[in-house]
């Protein structure tokens, strides 16, 4: 049970393709030596006359103050990316949270905050991307956009040509990848989630289909030479240490031979040969639920750790020349509708992004968290006033005033959305938190036990939030907690919701 | 000394080819390997390959695995024959005990010396009785025969066999604790 003791935190990412990951953005933007201008929250400034658009397409919903066309554009080829990515990985071996993407022109850009601002240059700067900004939680997955859409392209030679303008070429960053499989739970082994991320990211797409070209982890030094020569000689990790290790940080050859073999290993699995890749999913599956070994190995591939490196190390010469083919067509653009933003929705997109943010306001610009909290807590209010039938509205001021540290509010304001049937995880998980700590104070130190009335009031919100997000860790600590005082023995209900969390969160492999 | 045994013809003629390209149009699956052999130093590895008529010395950098060189040796009948460094850079072809060639494996490379020193400080004296239940373990299923090590004792070659194909050579680095695949023997080689 200790591997789940860590919670999935808010993670703040790069979406687009960067070589650089988000703490070195955030340092980027510390090292800075411009002054911090205080400015209110990320998008509460938008005037009342920005026209939003809206629309909701398979778990993705989008709010955009962009036109119609570029609107359109963007979120087509966001999609076909998320379509991509869904051809590569099955729904069962990744996150799936709903995702909210925020599109503003950049003649709108001096509505964000500076300090946002700040980070998305940082973003743009070291990807060459258009400036953009992703915060995530184990329940949603927010990006923010600054298209524009009068750039087609800085390189002279393309102008006129036509190549898809600047802020069309884009796709998921390995940083989303990652966190996607990352995220899942029962943790997959490291290995796949590195060599699917890497194989995602070298991906093309051809007029033959999507595909994925050697990179720079499949043509490292070590392996370069068998491009040419077949018989070049090359290292490669016995297969016991490719799927038990995870990289070594000390020891860079090592690493990076772990790194460009994962990839191989995911490549060979699933494009070598077709016949493979249902033993390679099962296998993936498996070694996730439970510790593995060779004989798992040998019943999902046909052959041991040694025949497969043997595979692997005839493989590689073909890897590190040709394109690897996925045999999956190029996802077509479908006909998005957009409609005029209701009232309700750009309340409820300004304040989740309000709320996710705070997260990393807190982690980068700390000094300036009270007023992104008091400004985030102001526009949750208003925004619940006026929209006072809007459960997900209601469920995130609750999630902002105990965020705030306002408890007393935040439970009122959670009890009414629980009782008005909100069955969002984070609403019920803090409710329930929110509820145990009341029902403890009431207690003394020494007999800090619940009754059967009060365990009851917060197992059921917590056996709600982890029906419909199991992955949510949070619940079970918590469960886990109220079970710790509670007097009588746990039900054979209440040992299988432990059971499950030990699952999905105990340590896997051996 | 490093001694390896193999079985070549009538040398005809000795000509190196410097070729990482010409390489790649030899397909290394249709040629039968043996009598591998490991420097001195652990950076290169000699062997014999063939493919019937052709026989041919190869010669692979462990340090720049592009720089594999060939040395055409032509046809004729079977002899046995051994390969043998008497140096860092140059190889011997023996047949009983008279030496039948001579010639440099690889004058364009580094000087290799130098990594050579900087393996050698740390590591414990090689131990077989150690050394084979660790590489049992990295290679499991395979039957592991250690053919020759370097001077320092950093490098070890061995031969896996019981795979599908022939078996494979490898080159055990115990300072990196990494494992080198430097050729194929062919499970129905084309014997001269």
């Amino acid at each position: 049970m200790k591997a789940w003791a860590t919670c999935v935190g808010i993670m703040l990412l790069p979406l687009i393709m960067a070589p650089q990951g988000s703490g070195q953005v955030a340092a980027a933007s510390r090292e800075s030596a411009d002054p911090v201008v205080r400015l209110p929250p990320l998008l509460v400034q938008a005037d009342a006359q920005t026209r939003w658009l809206h629309g909701e397409f398979a778990g993705t919903e989008i709010l955009s103050s962009c036109d119609w066309d570029t609107t359109k554009r963007f979120a087509q080829r966001y999609l076909r990316a998320k379509e991509e990515f869904h051809q590569l990985v099955p729904e069962e071996f990744r996150l799936n949270p709903p995702e909210l993407v925020i599109l503003v022109p950049s003649k709108e850009a001096q509505l964000i905050a500076v300090e946002t601002g700040r980070l998305m240059q940082a973003v743009s700067a070291s990807s060459g991307a258009i400036p953009h900004l992703r915060v995530s939680s184990g329940d949603l997955s927010a990006s923010f956009f600054i298209v524009d859409s009068h750039v087609e392209s800085t390189k002279p030679a393309e102008r006129g040509s036509n190549e898809a303008p600047e802020y069309l070429r884009f796709t998921l960053s390995p940083d989303y990848i990652s966190y996607h499989l990352s995220s899942r739970r029962p943790a997959l082994l490291p290995c796949i989630i590195s060599g699917l991320t890497d194989s995602f990211e070298s991906a093309a797409e051809t007029g033959n289909g999507l595909c994925s070209r050697p990179d720079v982890w499949l043509t490292n030094a070590d392996w370069r030479a068998s491009r040419a020569d077949v018989d070049a000689p090359r290292p490669l990790l016995p297969l016991k240490e490719l799927l038990r290790l995870e990289p070594l940080q000390g020891d860079v050859r090592k690493s990076r031979l772990w790194r460009a073999q994962s990839q191989l290993f995911v490549r060979w699995s699933l494009f070598d040969t077709s016949s493979r890749s249902a033993g390679f999913w099962r296998f993936v599956r498996e070694s996730a639920q439970r510790p593995f070994d060779e004989r798992l190995f040998e019943s999902c591939f046909g052959q041991n750790y040694s025949d497969c490196r043997d595979a692997l190390s005839d493989f590689l010469p073909t890897a590190a020349r040709y394109p690897t083919i996925w045999n999956q067509p190029v996802p077509q653009a479908h006909s998005l509708f957009f409609t005029s933003a209701k009232p309700e929705e750009i309340d409820w997109c300004k304040t989740e992004w309000d709320r996710l943010i705070l997260t990393a306001v807190e982690r980068d610009f700390p000094a300036l968290l009270p007023d992104y909290r008091r400004e985030a807590l102001t526009m949750a209010t208003r925004a619940a006033t006026r929209n006072e039938r809007s459960l997900r509205i209601l469920g995130s001021l609750g999630l902002i005033q105990a965020q705030a540290g306002d408890e007393a509010a935040a439970m009122r304001t959670l009890e009414q959305a629980a009782r008005a049937g909100s069955k969002r995880s984070p609403v019920l998980v803090e409710l329930a938190r929110l509820r145990l700590k009341h029902y403890l104070a009431t207690k003394s130190v020494s007999s800090a036990e619940l009754s059967e009335q009060e365990t009851a009031d917060v197992l059921a919100l917590l056996n709600q939030a982890v029906q419909s997000s199991p992955s949510i860790e949070a619940g079970y600590l918590l469960y886990r907690a109220v079970l710790q005082h509670t007097k009588r023995p746990p039900t054979p209900t209440e040992l299988a919701v432990m059971k499950q969390a030990a699952e999905l969160f105990g340590e896997s492999g051996n | 000394m490093s001694l390896a045994r193999g079985f070549v013809c009538w040398v005809v003629s000795i000509s190196m080819r410097s070729t990482v390209m010409a390489a790649a149009s030899v397909s290394g699956s249709a040629w039968h390997c043996d009598a591998p052999a490991l420097s001195p130093d652990g950076l290169r590895v000699a062997y014999v390959q063939w493919d019937s008529p052709f026989v041919r010395i190869v010669v692979v950098n462990l340090a720049e695995p592009g720089r594999t060189n060939y040395f055409r040796l032509g046809k004729s009948g079977i002899d046995p024959v051994t390969i043998s460094w008497r140096t860092p850079l140059s190889i011997e072809l023996r047949r009983g005990d008279a030496v039948v060639a001579t010639f440099m494996a690889d004058s364009t490379s580094l000087p290799s010396g130098q990594l050579s020193e900087s393996r050698r400080p740390s590591l414990p004296p090689l131990d077989e009785s150690k050394l084979m239940p660790l590489l049992q373990q990295k290679l499991p299923h395979r039957t592991l025969s250690l053919v020759n090590s370097d001077d320092a004792g950093t490098r070890v070659l061995l031969f896996a066999a019981g795979a599908r194909d022939g078996g494979r050579f490898f080159v055990y680095d115990r300072t990196e604790d990494l494992l080198f695949e430097v050729a194929r023997r062919k499970s129905s080689p084309t014997q001269p």
